[in-house]
């Protein structure tokens, strides 16, 4: 007890309010000019965004009822962007398999291999798919195919990290037992690190195809097929209804596929 | 020691004496640091006969599992000579050497199983480095003949009826004695044991012991174990090696030991 109380006479209790250094005063103007000179640049209004808002009316009222004259090619183009959605996570998944593998820090041949895996894997990441997908139309002309391949590129930046990390935190033990074991550095992926992942490779997938569902819906606008260019092109002919169709089309294919990987999630993982 | 000569009548001949040619495992001048750290191992040098229990024995931090990683160089030693099986696995390349860690088994405390994996996929990763490959990964996927000769290794440890069982769903017992079944599928001549009873309770730690000399008998495997469990290294051992700052301060039959000379030995 003595000595409780000569350890609290000797450290004071830290001070409830600490008065911030010049640097940390300088930090937070900095982010508040930021924040006035973002709004501004942005021309933000509010005497813009009040004259807008009988016009939002007007448009929500015409989006009701929803037309259902254009139904059929509404949803064929819905159902190619899921396929859109699918083939690109599913090959990106493909892709990122063996990438991830270089790319884990204790699995990878080389030093160099891993920086280098790594490195295009956060370019992958870092470039947006909307970026990728008119890399691609450039490419391959118009149309889902680049699309899909958009979609993959941006998988492989997203589930190759993930991945990664995934085998990273896998429990070592194992692996060293089949280490010692003689068992090959291939070995030893396939049987002790991916058991391991495999309830977060499920989770990240069934992740990454909810995000490429929901993506492939905005790629349409840059020509790389799906349902977005039917949603363009109703919005820039003013016919409402139609595009209030679409965008509950879309709604639906979201929530469905958000659903159904809810679903899998419980089903694969235990 | 008289059911063990016994026993080794039908199995292949083993002398119990430790001369030049028959040792099993010999290792002399063994020196480890690690980076940064005091020396872990000085001048160790010690052999195992073919046939025989060696109990490893040392307080915590004395370098046993240490000497036991770095006969299989799983741990690169400093300095020093290892003869293991009949080849240097200094001098072996990553190939050969994988071939040589085929024929040692080694269980650890723990961890040893993949976890998500059944029983039966645990033990058929013993035959990944002895040839097995990719048919070794899952018993799903592996050849019948693979996968028959895994369920007799689990059914000589007593687990026949846990094969389809999740390795993480296992008892403490259970996984060290799928462990040893995993040894038994690598068709290992040599076990090593890094104190393989620690985490379970004295009965289950008592049954894999028994499992230990059961199979030193009847399949003339060579034990080398460490353990923390005086008594274990009394009964079970035919020798007994004690480490102490690095240096092998004990190395001696069991049957001229005893409980008291060992609690001096620990100070
Ligand atoms: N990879 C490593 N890097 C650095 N130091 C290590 C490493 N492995 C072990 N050591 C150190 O080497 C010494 C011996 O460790 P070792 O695990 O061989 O002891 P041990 O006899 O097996 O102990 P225990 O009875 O606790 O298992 C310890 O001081 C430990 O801190
Ligand atoms: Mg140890």
């Amino acid at each position: 007890m003595a000595d409780a109380a000569v350890l609290g006479a000797a450290r004071p209790p830290p001070a409830r309010f600490e008065r911030p250094s010049a640097l940390g005063f300088l930090a937070w103007v900095i982010a508040l000019a930021l924040i006035v000179t973002s709004l501004d640049g942005v021309g933000f209004s509010p005497r813009e965004l009040v004259s807008g808002l009988p016009n939002m009316g007007r448009i929500i009222g015409e989006m009701f009822p929803p037309s259902p004259a254009r139904l059929m090619p509404v949803a064929l183009a819905l159902l190619e962007t899921f396929q859109m959605a699918l083939a690109g996570t599913v090959l990106g998944v493909l892709l990122s398999l063996p990438l991830a593998v270089l790319a884990t820090r204790h699995l990878t041949p080389h030093p160099l291999v891993y920086h280098a895996v790594r490195g295009v894997i956060a370019l992958f990441r870092t470039v947006p798919d909307l970026v990728w997908a008119l890399f691609f139309v450039a490419a391959v002309g118009l149309g889902p195919f680049a699309g899909a391949l958009a979609i993959t590129i941006d998988k492989i930046g997203f589930c190759g990290r993930f991945f990664a990390e995934a085998m990273e935190e896998a429990d070592r033990g194992p692996q060293e037992a089949l280490g010692a074991m003689g068992a090959s550095r291939a070995s030893i992926v396939a049987a002790a690190v991916i058991p391991a992942a495999l309830p977060s490779f499920v989770n990240t997938t069934l992740f990454a195809l909810e995000k490429a569902t929901r993506s492939s819906v905005i790629l349409g606008l840059v020509g790389a097929g799906g349902i977005g260019i039917e949603l363009q092109v109703s919005m820039d002919l003013f016919r409402y209804a139609e595009a209030s169709t679409i965008i509950i089309a879309i709604f639906l294919l979201v929530v469905v596929v958000e659903q159904a990987s809810a679903w899998l999630r419980r089903r694969l993982i235990q | 020691m008289v059911a063990v000569a016994a026993a080794r009548a039908e199995a292949p001949p083993a002398p119990v004496t430790c001369a030049a040619g028959t040792a099993e495992l010999r290792v002399d001048g063994l020196s480890k640091r690690f980076a940064g750290g005091a020396a872990v191992l000085s001048d160790v040098s010690f052999a195992v006969a073919r046939g025989e229990t060696v109990a490893l024995l040392g307080a915590n931090g004395a370098g046993k599992s240490t000497l036991l990683r770095c006969c299989l160089r799983l741990i690169e030693p400093d300095a020093g000579r290892i003869r293991l099986l009949g080849s240097d696995p200094r001098a072996l390349k990553a190939a050969e050497l994988r071939r040589l860690r085929a024929r040692v088994g080694f269980i650890f405390q723990r961890h040893n199983l993949v976890p998500r994996l059944p029983a039966l996929s645990n033990v058929l990763h013993g035959a990944l480095a002895r040839g097995g490959g990719m048919r070794a990964w899952f018993h799903e996927a592996a050849p019948r003949a693979l996968r028959t000769e895994a369920l007799e290794c689990l059914d000589r440890v007593g687990l026949a009826a846990f094969a389809e069982h999740r390795a993480d769903r296992l008892s403490g017992g259970q996984s060290q004695r799928v462990a040893v079944a995993r040894a038994l599928m690598q068709r290992a001549e040599m076990l090593f044991a890094d104190e393989p009873v620690a985490s379970l309770d004295p009965a289950a730690g008592e049954e894999v012991m028994e499992l230990f000399r059961d199979l030193v008998r009847r399949a003339g495997l060579t034990l080398v174990f460490t353990t923390h469990n005086l008594r274990h290294a009394l009964d079970y051992a035919d020798r007994i090696v004690a480490l102490r700052g690095g240096r092998v301060e004990i190395d001696a039959p069991s049957r001229e030991l005893d409980q008291g000379a060992l609690r001096a030995f620990y100070g």
